[in-house]
């Protein structure tokens, strides 16, 4: 009887511990929202500008390419050390949802520009490899 | 104009964690569902860095390809 009550409890524990487990993943703050949020848009910038990265040192991207991806990901730069800065110091969940915004947008054009940069440089016929 | 929310747990509920699994586990349980919803200077920073991180880090340039 009293193993099973010692089973019974042990059981409790557990789904406590897996109760708790969850609810600090879900009960995110507006700061951690938000830094979240920047950190994902900066991960994927940084991914779509390493697939840049291979056509370039393959050669198939020349330097006018190149150039053109560091405008693209320097303007994201810009704006997101400014939202994490707007969102450190916030105060309200309505400043970090535009430091948040703000950020979303200017990844959303980062990764269309160098995507369709890969994309054009793929697309164009082969100049014999890397210069 | 709304102010951030602050996840608190009451007294019935930590002493209910502590009961059932014990003092060590539920600091650290408590302590991770306060720390889940707060981000520190630190973190602030280090995210800052990482957004930071050198265009050249991430493309460098092939020998002789920069003009």
């Amino acid at each position: 009887m009293s193993q099973m009550l010692h089973h019974g409890r042990g059981r409790v524990s557990i789904l406590l511990a897996v109760f708790f487990l969850l609810a600090s993943a879900c009960h995110k703050s507006p700061a951690r929202l938000a830094y979240d949020s920047i950190d994902g848009a900066t991960t994927a910038v940084q991914a779509s500008l390493k697939a840049f990265n291979i056509l370039y040192q393959q050669g198939i991207a020349d330097e006018a390419d190149r150039t053109k991806a560091r405008a693209a990901y320097e303007t994201f730069q810009k704006v997101a050390v400014a939202a994490s800065y707007v969102a450190e110091a916030a105060t309200t969940p309505d400043e970090r949802a535009a430091a948040i915004r703000k950020t979303s947008e200017a990844a959303v054009a980062a990764i269309s520009t160098l995507d369709d940069l890969s994309a054009e440089v793929k697309a164009r016929p082969p100049t014999g490899g890397a210069k | 104009m709304t102010t951030d929310p602050k996840p608190r747990l009451d007294a019935g509920t930590i002493l209910t964690l502590i009961v059932e699994v014990g003092l060590p586990l539920a600091s650290d349980l408590i302590d991770l569902f306060y720390r889940a919803g707060s981000v520190s200077a630190d973190d602030w920073t280090a995210l800052r860095a990482k957004t930071r991180t050198p265009f050249d880090d991430l493309v460098p340039a092939r020998p002789g390809g920069e003009s």
